[in-house]
């Protein structure tokens, strides 16, 4: 986390109207990064053609704050992972998610990001789920989804975000 | 007290060049997408108008990730003195006749000064995260800064010679009556927009972070707060270029055709911000329309192209000079 | 002197290309604003599987689906699962019983449909359909009909849009008489165009 320490919560949460604090400060971080989601800027197949459609006039996903493209994955919030994992890419993938900092988002976008989708079978270069990798928040099936669909998954995370909110995100996540 | 007052000027100048970058980061996107016939960011606050709040929030909120092999202090010191060096250039920019920091009588001077050591936090920025990346594009970015430096200044010192002094004040002060030095130094206008777009790095001579080359350029390494300072500056440095602009060519606060001493300050102050922000207007045009040089065309640009004209106008100017006075 | 012209000719050429992006700067704006108004869909896309179900006689409300596995066969990525039960109809064999899509497979090719030899699913017109987690992905597609709308409700914001009732070869008719039509009128243009280009 940035200016707030993880370490420093617990410690907070302690004083007298701690909590209140924490959850006011929580609201604020929450709607700022629900609100500004910048995705990474990679495609793996075909859906990667859909997500730049998204991007573009008709669509237009910097209605809500999400057409920052960053090409580097230091200044990444979410990840789309448009198209089909190979296991060849499968390690990079690993890579990039790990190299985003908290708090980061995965939307599957395609059903091959999803669980191999039309390589289910008979096949053995590719994935079988990119959520075998990564943890995954948002499944997102359709080959490929329309672009409507991928700003739909967009709105379904920012619900998520707002409900589980920032600074606690994790120990929301292992509950 | 003098030292309370001046760290009070830094606290209020602050205040409001963050404020200017919210509105620019905002206007950017807004630009961008008009010509793109998108709509732009419209949900978050009345028409969208909070998206860089948001955004800001959000950057604070990131985790600040700082690789194991990186130089410690200089990753630290990059983003700052990426900011502080912009920043401090507006010390010497008048806003308004009385309004103003401090006039310098080698402002303009400083302010090239300032502009260039921007180059350093570049190259720390480069060199401190330990990422070949980076440090690539933080060697074009010093080529580029360093050879764009040259057409920058020597297109200006038409000015000078025109003005006879290097005061940003008495430089507008000459501009009264509508005598802009743009009619005067077209050329010289025209070149040091280029050469200051090259300075600010901004597209089509964004290559130190040439998305699709290098994958972040100088800050690839650099998340959350560290990079808010980086986009930070980013804007200062226009924020500066298109005041220097206004200032020099564009005659400042002044009203043309008009006896300005009648004219209250405030509508003066509102008349420098409505030409820097045309200015800035124009250069958001160019990023949007303008596709990304190569990196040899750049050099050659620079060299070949802005350099020779920069002289000639700076000789032609001379010579008129003298030919008048005697 | 060449030096010079390309200066200019280059200099020139920005100066279109900013105007270009100028004019475009006040052209009416392209974007659909999407959660609000959705782009109307063209008869023909393909959505996600949906199941029809007998709308008059005894059996109203019963599926069609009479559990023949011709789709299950059929599908290239074996997505569907289909178990039966015996008909209530005396003169038909069974009724499926659950009909379980599996959306983390399916890639909406429409070959299931154009398996099916009862018209008893059709790909309808849902896109937007976004899970939290891969357990929920099996869709049962079928029970009853009561079921299978409450479902529906629970699990997506309602489109609006109709099911897609014409199936495959009456579709390709429409379009062939479009494509004449157009081709015909095509044909005019060029028959008006040709006088005007001969007396320039
Ligand atoms: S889901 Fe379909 S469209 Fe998307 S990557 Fe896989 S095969 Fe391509
Ligand atoms: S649309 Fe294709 S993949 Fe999907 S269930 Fe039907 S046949 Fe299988
Ligand atoms: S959906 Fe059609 S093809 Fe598939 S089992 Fe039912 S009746 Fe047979």
């Amino acid at each position: 986390m940035g200016v707030v320490n993880e370490d420093v919560f617990p410690k907070i949460e302690k004083f007298p109207g701690g909590e209140i604090v924490i959850t006011s400060i929580d609201k604020i971080f929450t709607w700022g990064t629900k609100n500004s989601l910048w995705p990474l800027g990679f495609g793996l197949a075909c859906c990667a053609i859909e997500m730049m459609a998204t991007m573009m006039s008709k669509f237009d996903m910097s209605r809500f704050g999400a057409e920052v493209m960053r090409a580097s994955p230091r200044q990444a919030d979410l990840m789309i992972v448009a198209g089909t994992v190979t296991e060849k890419m499968a390690p990079r993938v690993k890579q990039l998610y790990d190299q985003m900092p908290e708090p980061k988002y995965v939307i599957a976008m395609g059903s091959c990001a999803i669980g191999g989708g039309p390589f289910y079978y008979d096949s053995y270069t590719v994935v079988k789920g990119v959520d075998q990798l990564v943890p995954v928040d948002v499944y997102l099936p359709g080959c490929p989804p329309r672009p409507e669909a991928l700003i739909d998954g967009l709105l379904q995370l920012q619900k998520k975000i707002a409900k589980e909110g920032v600074l606690r995100k994790k120990s929301v996540v292992e509950d | 007290m003098d030292v309370i007052l001046g760290l009070l000027y830094v606290v209020i100048l602050f205040s409001l060049v963050a404020v200017q970058v919210l509105i620019l980061v905002f206007m950017e996107r807004k630009v961008s997408a008009w010509i793109q016939s998108r709509i732009g960011p419209n949900r978050v606050g009345p028409w969208g108008l909070l998206q860089t709040t948001a955004d800001i929030i959000k950057l604070i909120t990131k985790e600040n990730i700082r690789n194991i092999q990186s130089d410690k202090v200089i990753f630290f010191l990059a983003p700052i003195l990426a900011f502080v060096a912009p920043f401090a250039g507006f010390v010497t920019i008048p806003v308004a006749e009385n309004l103003g920091i401090q006039d310098l009588n080698m402002g303009a001077v400083y302010v090239f000064a300032l502009g260039s050591s921007m180059v350093f936090s570049v190259i720390w920025a480069g060199y401190g995260s330990n990422n070949r990346y980076a440090l690539i594009g933080a060697m074009r970015s010093a080529a580029q800064m360093i050879s764009y430096e040259i057409p920058l200044v020597t297109s200006v010192l038409g000015v000078f010679l025109i003005a006879g002094t290097l005061s940003m004040r008495e430089i507008v002060a000459l501009q009264e009556s509508g005598t802009w030095y743009v009619i005067y130094q077209p050329l010289g206008f025209i070149l040091f927009l280029v050469a200051a777009t090259a300075e600010a790095n901004r597209a089509p001579f964004d290559l130190p972070e040439a998305e699709s080359e290098l994958v972040a350029g100088f800050h690839t390494e650099y998340s959350g707060m560290k990079f808010a300072f980086f986009f930070l500056a980013e804007y200062t440095e226009m924020l500066v270029a298109c005041s220097l602009m206004t200032v020099l060519f564009l005659g400042g606060w002044l009203i043309p055709f008009v006896d300005n001493s009648q004219i209250p300050w405030w509508i003066h102050i509102f008349v420098f911000i409505f030409k820097v922000y045309s200015m800035i207007f124009l250069m958001m045009w160019f990023r949007w329309t303008f596709p990304r040089l190569r990196v040899d065309h750049l050099m050659q640009f620079g060299w070949k192209v802005l350099l020779p004209f920069a002289l000639v106008n700076l000789v032609v100017t001379g010579a008129v000079a003298l030919w008048l006075k005697s | 002197m060449r030096f010079l012209i390309d200066v200019f000719k280059g200099l020139w050429s920005l100066f279109v290309g900013l105007g270009v992006t100028f004019k475009y700067m006040f052209r009416k704006k392209t974007t659909v604003q999407y959660p609000e108004i959705k782009k109307p869909l063209a008869d023909r896309f393909i959505g996600y599987v949906k199941m029809m179900y007998e709308t008059e006689g005894e059996f109203a409300g019963h599926t069609k689906c009479v559990a023949c596995m011709a789709c299950v066969v059929v599908c290239p990525v074996s997505c569907i699962q289909v178990t039966h039960d015996k008909h209530p109809d005396p003169t038909k064999k069974r009724i499926a019983n659950d009909f379980i899509l599996d959306y983390t497979k399916c890639e909406f090719c429409n070959l299931c449909v154009e398996a099916c030899n009862f018209d008893a699913i059709i790909m309808g017109h849902d896109y937007e359909l976004s899970f939290y987690d891969r357990a929920d992905m099996d869709m049962i597609l079928v029970k009853d009909k009561k079921y299978n709308d409450d479902l529906y409700a629970a699990s997506r914001r309602q489109t609006g849009s109709e099911y897609r009732p014409i199936i495959a070869p009456r579709e390709r008719e429409i379009v062939d008489v479009i494509n004449k039509r157009e081709h015909e009128e095509r044909l005019k243009k060029q028959a008006e165009k040709s006088p005007a280009q001969q007396s320039e």
